[in-house]
């Protein structure tokens, strides 16, 4: 597979949140590189480690600003935030050290994730962006 | 840092282990209780003053080593270490915020002092208590953050940020709390940063209709209450300031070993552990420190506290000792 690339038109035009998405990315490319190299399990309980504490970042990040722009589907956009971040906690980290169909699951987990995520995201960032946040 | 040597460790002529420090901060805290409740004067509220002047200091001087000592007592015996959790939480939360010292040295009385209209129902019943509520409890315990206020007003204490905190430590952001059913800023920022710091505290220690949960489940719980039940900033804040394994958290690493979390290590999401167990589940004698930055480190899970022949001793040695 090749790797993913936070294109242009995947840009949202926020600053802060294009950071995240591009962490995102990165750590998707990671996840690719090391299954493909067939590499032992250890990295990736460390990517998914830091995938969680980037959810609980990154959802803190949009629901503010949306707050701050009176952003009038945040109740609806925070029902997406608290799935995935059910569905990144509930992710068993001790499999990825004993199982490689785990890794694959977590490629997965991760790709889902973003492009979800951009999809809902990028009505939100047009609302953003005409209160004049960047 | 919290890295160290035992020996040095050991050298100061009047310092103690953390464990020890807790032990005699709790001791004080139940004689100010008893003081307090019998006679609500000005003196007592100077002991609360002085324990959060104490609980300050030492988050200076160490806060990893209280934080994993107040996060691995589980001696039922210590009915009122959650105060003392929700201190050492409401001094960190209280930085994060932006409050000054004396600000969050109210702060630290509030969290001592939130149930003191309730101390008679909590020693007695509730952290044993299997079953629900009965409505006099219920009654009680809705009525406790206004009684708080009230003996802490007989007592002298005019802080508005004590008194708001205890006052409104059960209101919450969707305004479905009581005693007043406040909501979102009308809430005082001491009250909201109290909240989350007890409701953190609660999560982690076992109570009688349910076991602890981990820290990394508790931070996502509380974060899934956000402008619901706690404030949106204080909840991404405590797991900013914890992380996912904060210090006092036993874990698995992906070798096999078994530790417990000393401090921040390089940062998140890579702590510092103490090794006690070995991969192949052997006593170590002596603790063997892992950054779990590195690869073969890394921390696989969480896991209930190991037993180890001589653990007591090992952790007393694992952080610097406090004067």
């Amino acid at each position: 597979m090749r790797a993913l690339r936070l294109e242009p038109s995947l840009h949202l035009g926020i600053e802060a949140i294009d950071r995240q998405h591009g962490e995102m990315v990165d750590m998707i490319n990671e996840t690719q590189a090391l299954l493909e190299a067939e590499e032992s399990g250890d990295q990736l309980v460390q990517i998914l480690n830091r995938f969680n504490t980037l959810c609980i970042d990154h959802f803190s990040t949009e629901e503010a600003l949306m707050r701050e722009a009176g952003y009038p589907d945040l109740a609806q956009h925070k029902k997406l935030h608290d799935g995935s971040l059910e569905r990144a906690f509930g992710f068993d980290a001790a499999s990825l050290g004993r199982d490689k169909e785990a890794g694959k699951a977590l490629l997965q987990l991760l790709r889902d994730w973003l492009l979800a995520h951009i999809h809902a995201d990028r009505e939100m960032a047009h609302f953003l962006k005409a209160q004049g946040i960047r | 840092m919290s890295t160290h040597d035992p020996g040095n460790a050991r050298g100061g002529a009047k310092s103690i282990s953390v464990f020890a420090w807790i032990d005699a901060r709790h001791r004080f805290l139940l004689d100010t209780y008893d003081q307090l409740l019998l006679s609500p004067d000005r003196k007592h509220i100077s002991r609360c003053l002085y324990l959060a002047h104490q609980i300050q200091g030492a988050c200076k001087q160490h806060k990893d080593g209280l934080l994993a000592a107040l996060q691995l007592n589980r001696n039922p015996q210590y009915q009122h270490v959650k105060e003392l959790f929700v201190g050492v939480l409401c001094e960190q939360l209280g930085q994060q915020a932006g409050l000054s010292p004396s600000a969050r040295l109210l702060l630290i009385c509030a969290a001592l002092t939130q149930d003191i209209a309730m101390l008679d129902l909590q020693d007695n019943k509730l952290d044993r208590q299997a079953t629900g509520l009965t409505e006099g409890q219920r009654a009680m315990i809705r009525k406790h953050p206004t009684g708080g206020r009230r003996i802490l007003e007989r007592a002298g204490v005019k802080d508005a940020v004590w008194l708001e905190a205890v006052e409104q430590h059960h209101e919450r952001p969707d305004g479905k709390g009581y005693p007043q059913g406040l909501a979102g800023s009308e809430i005082a920022l001491s009250a909201r940063i109290l909240t989350v710091a007890d409701v953190y505290v609660a999560m982690v220690r076992p109570r009688g209709d349910r076991p602890a949960l981990s820290p990394r489940e508790a931070i996502k719980n509380i974060f899934r209450m956000r402008d619901e039940q706690v404030d949106a900033d204080i909840a991404r804040s405590l797991a900013d300031t914890l992380g996912m394994h904060p210090p006092g958290s036993w874990v698995r690493l992906i070798n096999d070993e078994v530790g417990v979390v000393t401090g921040a290590g390089t940062g998140h999401p890579f702590p510092e552990v103490a090794v006690i167990l070995s991969s192949d589940g052997e006593h170590l004698a002596e603790p063997e420190l892992r950054d779990t930055g590195i690869r073969r480190f890394t921390v696989a899970e969480m896991v209930k506290a190991p037993f180890h022949f001589n653990l007591s001793a090992i952790l007393s040695g694992l952080w610097p000792r406090l004067s």
